[in-house]
């Protein structure tokens, strides 16, 4: 982000969302940190994210741990009587430390996920392969003899996205709603590529990642032709 | 009426009331406290007879002195709390005139057992009840008043 | 007395009763009617009040005892010949013109009739319904018929209308046939009213309703009006502390402040004013009781010249006063008991187990007026628009009066005049104001505009005060338009540039002498003194340009044209060398001023910084927006602790502010462009005025009232009145409030001199009389002089009040009750 100290405060000011929602409102009644699950630990306070905010030190905050250690539970937004958004202050703040500051396992996933699609790298033919040895696996059920998993369906009534873990170590979970979609007669689709439900550039920060994600299933979804998406995530 | 013929009205042997109990108590808190107790169904003891004042603060020590004499066993002063004084600072007056007037009983042979001075507000009609039952208890351990015998007055 | 003016006072709580009092007073006939069927509202719930614990509800009846008023504590009743009250009557709408108003009233449901009940209490065994208790609705439930008042011997039960289901029951239980069906069961309407004063109150916040911080589950947390019901003698649990839940004993208690104000989610931005005082009372009295009290709060906010001390008196009596509002209130499997969670410090979060929790409750953010408040002819009291403690609502009440009154130009009382209270003595139908600022003004007008005399003595050469360069427009213009009336009103003389020596002379026929603006000799006759001296910022002492009195910042420092005069760094400092010893108190006009001139400074240069070390941000009501605004537009705030200021240092370049920031645990340090310093006001003339009239002032210097919260512009002396910041600080809006009240007070005492006044209370036997000046001393109300011509001292019978104190003093029985022998003094019937 290149802003210059001026525009870069007015941003801050303004806050996501902007007018009311800006840090500037803050009493420091601490509300938030006393219902915060990470208060104390390791040093961290919501109250601290809102003060660096508010004393333009954002990008200082930006460049710290801290908004790494926040769980984004919104424990602190649901009770603060200034409506103060500070799970989105955590957020812009996370993008702002850039790929320094993001812990390596998401930092890998957003490269995965924008090379590849999803957050494994897993390439598509692989996936087409575990989907279907599940799918095959399912119709040895009484009841689901006659499942077809749907992959690349066009004009199909919902589009579903997948959380990645259920491509690698859980798989036997997709069996669970694909019975009850079978079962309701439902029209549905799994998209053949580009299927990652799980958008780590929320957790990140980075909009421009957030953008991409957003931007793969749109396309599916014009792709395809479906009428809704299925966002389990 | 006087004083004397209200005691005399009830000497302990026709009627059965062993004591005679004076409350001087003030018109503002104190007997705001004693309407209350009515109300609320609070008993106290009937030797127990209330005197109305305006405030604590108009009762001469001659007026304590006279009770004594005419044949009350105990004296009973309630008054608003510090503070609370309708006219500012009766009450004050009050404490100041009693501590004074203890060591002049005590010479004339009434133990300061028999005078209890007690801040009463308007809403505590149990504290007056409370009070008012303790300090009966009181002067019954010390007997009727050796003045009562006397008619001196 | 003039009978035209025919006066609706709506509820008959403290305010209505005051503003009933006053017009009844003033000569007129009033009508009060109140939903309840006892007078008294929520005192009757409250038996101490802040900032001294005492009760002194009786205070506020006219010093009167021949018998027009019933002389009695309040909370049993009261009754006045001029005013009628009418209980169990809601006002469901107001109609007409001023002079010609009519009044829908509803006395609906069933009625319980006080000559015939006995307080048997059968009807309640039969009763169906189950309602809130509604004195304190939190504490549990009672049935539609109920003790309506907890001292009231007459119209002890009562019924509400609201949750009778009109079954009939309790009539068939009554022994003495006292329930019945109310007069004409539905709303009539009462005629040919001149004006009507609105004096409801306002409603509270209920968080058991909106589940603030999760309590609608429990019993034990309650709201601080249930609390003083649990607190009170007369509560339902005798003033006992017991948890509701299970009537187990209380060890801790924590109080949570600010519930439904000072929240922009609840759309409550807004300061409910007294709750920090009510919390800190409530507090006190139950460490009296010996439990451990804790208070969470953001701002304590103690202004005025003694809520200060209070907060000391707290301190010192252990109850631990918690900067951090909690998140949530959960139970405790372990323990049975409440938990909260809260944040003291960064980085630090705690769990507490409590057995009560009380949430300091204020102005329920939905609260509105009735749609027929706003029409011509009904004057609504400040209280019943938002929250105000005692003293602000009779203040407001009287106020509100006067302001009924001048509205209706034409039934004006003729206090004073011609009517003599016996052959020597009657009351001067003049009115003597001292101060020209903004309480003096509005004092002086809205006497004259009743048709009194006054004469305004002023020290300075123009009127105004403070307030006339006050940087709010609103004050401003308001201020200029008062004085712009003062002087051309005929009734009003005003003489700037006077210089007052001496008063003298008995209650109502007082004579000020004074030195006016040519220096030449001047005696004005008065029948009552009105005191609005004011007070002066206090000195910051430098010489440094840019170390600024917050008072002093100029106008051209935020001057439109010359916007650069404010750019850079500014740091204002509050609480400067004050709310400490020697000045221990809080100036109030302060906080709200730096915040409207910091929001000033930030429009006039959006690239400045502008912070302020504060140690509480002490605004009230609606001013809350003044803070949210200022942190909105991006001022920094930073809390300090009175042991820790902010240091500054004059320097070449910058005036270097060092101080830290508590949030991140840092020093820090600002080469600031400019200082500004809160530094309080001091009531320089108070003391002087005080010596002159021969009343008392504080220690620090404040005219003293009578009664701080009952008598709040009375002085101990009858005929002398006090208010305004030389008083106790207050806003310029207020103060114009107070002047407006005091005048009204005034009015109700020139109007003694109209009546047949029977002599005094007390005589004095000439030839006992030894001089010793013990009377003297022992009355309270400076009522006792030395008569040069009797050689005796006399009675001053219209500042007697009655008390008898001076009888008890004399040693030589020089004092008497007036019309009484010796003899009888000792008939104890």
């Amino acid at each position: 982000m290149n802003l210059n100290d001026a525009q870069l405060r007015e941003k801050i000011a303004r806050g996501p969302g902007g007018g009311k929602n800006s840090p500037r409102i803050c009493l420091g009644c601490g509300t938030c940190a006393a219902g915060c699950p990470m208060t104390g630990i390791e040093g961290f306070d919501p109250r601290i994210i809102v003060r660096m905010a508010q004393t333009n030190r954002f990008q200082e905050l930006g460049n710290s741990v801290l908004p790494w250690l926040c769980t984004m539970c919104g424990r602190c937004e649901e009770s603060c009587p200034m409506d103060v958004r500070i799970v989105s202050m955590v957020r812009e703040a996370r993008g702002m430390g850039g790929n320094k500051t993001i812990p390596e396992a998401i930092r890998r996933g957003i490269e995965m996920f924008m090379a590849h699609g999803n957050n494994l790298g897993l390439p598509d033919e692989d996936f087409g392969f575990i989907v279907e040895d599940v799918a095959e696996e399912l119709t040895e059920e009484p009841g689901f003899e006659d499942f077809v998993l749907p992959v690349d369906k066009e004009d199909a009534r919902l589009l579903f996205t997948l959380h990645n873990k259920l491509v690698n170590t859980q798989n036997e979970d997709l069996k669970h709603w694909w019975k009850i979609l079978h079962a309701a007669e439902e029209s549905w689709t799994l998209p053949g590529s580009s299927w990652e439900g799980v958008n780590w550039g929320l957790f990140s920060g980075q909009d421009e990642v957030l953008q991409a994600g957003v931007d793969t299933i749109v396309k599916n979804m014009e792709r395809l032709k479906t009428r809704g998406l299925m966002y389990p995530e | 009426m006087n004083t004397q013929d209200n005691l005399k009205r009830h000497p302990g042997e026709e009627t059965g009331q062993d004591l005679n109990v004076l409350a001087l108590v003030c018109n503002w808190c104190t007997y705001t406290a004693a309407d209350l107790a009515g109300v609320t169904r609070l008993k106290y003891p009937t030797q127990v007879k209330l005197i109305r004042f305006m405030c604590t603060g108009m009762i001469d020590v001659r007026y304590i002195l006279r009770c004594f004499l005419e044949g009350a066993d105990g004296v009973f002063i309630g008054g608003c709390h510090p503070g609370d004084c309708h006219y500012l600072s009766g009450n004050l007056k009050a404490r100041v005139r009693i501590k004074g007037l203890r060591p002049v009983l005590e010479m004339a042979g009434i133990p300061e057992q028999r005078l209890r001075l007690s801040w009463i507000g308007a809403s505590e009609g149990k504290k007056l009840q409370e009070e008012l039952t303790g300090f009966t208890s009181e002067v019954r351990k010390l007997g009727p008043a050796s003045f009562r015998q006397m008619h001196l007055v | 007395m003039n009978q035209n003016v025919r006066a609706l006072v709506i509820g008959a709580g403290i305010s209505g009763i005051r503003a009933a009092l006053d017009l009844a007073e003033a000569g007129h006939s009033v009508l009060l009617t109140e939903k309840a069927l006892a007078p008294g509202g929520l005192l009757l719930s409250l038996d101490r009040q802040f900032p001294d614990n005492h009760c002194g509800l009786c205070r506020i009846l006219p010093g009167d005892i021949t018998g027009r008023v019933w002389n009695a504590c309040m909370r049993r009743g009261f009754g006045h010949p001029d005013i009628e009250y009418l209980p169990g009557v809601e006002v469901l709408d107001i109609q007409g013109t001023p002079g010609n108003l009519s009044a829908l009233m509803n006395r609906r449901g069933l009625k319980v009739d006080p000559q015939k009940c006995t307080g048997c209490l059968e009807c309640l065994k039969v009763c169906p319904v189950s309602q809130p208790y509604p004195l304190a609705p939190g504490l549990g439930q009672c049935k539609a018929v109920h003790p309506s008042a907890p001292h009231k011997p007459d119209n002890w039960l009562s019924i509400n209308p609201d949750a009778c289901t009109l079954c009939g029951k309790c009539m068939e239980v009554c022994p003495t046939g006292a329930i019945h069906a109310a007069e004409g069961n539905g709303p009539e309407s009462m005629d040919k009213l001149s004006l009507a004063v609105l004096a409801t109150g306002v409603e509270y916040f209920d968080p058991q309703l909106h589940n603030h911080l999760g309590c609608g589950h429990w019993p034990d947390a309650i709201t601080s009006l249930d609390f003083e019901r649990l607190i009170s003698g007369v509560g339902p649990t005798r003033g006992v502390l017991r948890r509701p839940s299970d009537l187990g004993k209380v060890r801790k208690a924590a109080w949570i402040q600010c519930a439904g104000s000072r929240n922009l989610k609840l759309n409550a931005d807004h300061c409910s004013g007294i709750c920090c005082m009510i919390a800190l009372k409530q507090a006190l009295l139950a460490r009296e009781k010996g439990m451990q009290c804790a208070l969470f709060y953001m701002d304590l906010r103690t202004p005025g010249r003694n809520w200060q001390k209070y907060l000391n008196q707290a301190q010192q009596k252990g109850i631990r006063l918690i900067r951090c509002r909690p998140h949530s209130i959960v139970r405790d499997p372990g323990e049975d008991s409440l938990r909260i969670a809260y944040a003291p410090a960064p980085g630090e979060q705690r769990d507490e187990n409590f057995d009560l929790i009380v949430f300091s409750v204020g102005r329920d953010p939905g609260y509105k007026l009735p749609a027929w408040a706003g029409q011509e002819g009904v004057i609504v009291t400040k209280g019943s628009e938002r929250v105000l403690d005692i003293a602000g609502s009779l203040i407001a009440a009287s106020a509100a009066a006067g302001r009924a009154l001048r509205s209706f130009s034409d039934s004006c009382a003729q206090p004073g005049g011609e009517a003599y209270v016996s052959e020597h003595e009657h009351i001067h139908p003049s009115v003597l104001v001292v101060g020209g600022g903004p309480a003096g003004l509005s004092a002086a007008l809205s006497l004259a505009e009743q048709k009194t005399q006054v004469v305004l003595v002023e020290k300075k050469d123009h009127l105004g005060g403070h307030a006339i360069k006050s940087m709010v427009p609103e004050v401003r213009e308001q201020v200029l338009e008062l004085r712009d009336k003062v002087q051309k009103h005929p009734e009003i003389e005003v003489l700037n540039e006077a210089r007052l020596q001496s008063c003298t002379g008995p209650a109502g026929r007082f004579v000020a002498r004074l030195l006016d603006a040519r220096g030449h000799k001047r005696e004005v006759k008065h029948g009552a003194a009105i005191l609005a001296c004011g007070t002066n910022p206090s000195r910051v002492e430098t010489e440094d340009p840019r170390i600024i009195n917050v008072f002093d910042l100029p106008e051209k420092l935020l001057s439109p044209d010359a916007p650069g005069n404010s750019s850079g760094r500014t740091v204002f400092i509050l609480c400067s060398g004050t709310r400490r010893e020697p000045a221990d108190y809080c100036s109030k006009v302060c906080c709200q001023l730096a915040l409207r001139q910091a929001i000033e400074i930030r429009r006039l240069n959006p690239e400045s910084e502008v912070t302020i070390f504060y140690r509480d941000i002490i605004v009230q009501g609606d001013d809350e927006q003044l803070y949210t605004r200022a942190r909105s537009d991006g001022v920094c705030f930073i809390p300090y602790l009175p042991e820790k200021p902010p240091v500054f240092q004059a320097g070449e370049k910058s005036v270097t502010v060092q101080g830290v920031d508590p949030y991140l645990k840092e020093d820090l340090q600002i080469e600031a462009d400019r200082l500004i310093l809160a530094s309080g006001v001091i009531p320089e003339s108070a003391s002087d005025l005080a010596r002159i009239f021969d009343i008392q002032s504080t220690e620090h210097g404040f005219l003293k009232e009578a009664d701080v919260k009952y008598r709040p512009l009375d002085s101990v002396r009858a005929g002398i009145f006090v208010c305004g910041s030389g008083r106790n600080p207050v806003l310029a809006g207020e103060a114009v409030l107070e002047g407006e009240a005091a005048a009204q007070t005034a009015l109700s005492w020139l109007a003694r001199g109209r009546r047949n006044w029977p002599g005094s209370f007390v005589r004095v036997k000439t030839a006992l009389c030894s001089l010793c000046a013990m009377c003297l001393q022992a009355c309270p109300f400076k009522a006792r002089y030395p008569d040069e011509h009797t050689g005796a001292m006399a009675v001053d019978a219209l500042a007697c009040q009655g008390c008898g104190a001076c009888i008890a003093v004399c040693p030589n029985k020089a004092s008497a009750w007036a019309g009484q022998e010796e003899e009888e003094m000792h008939e104890l019937e």
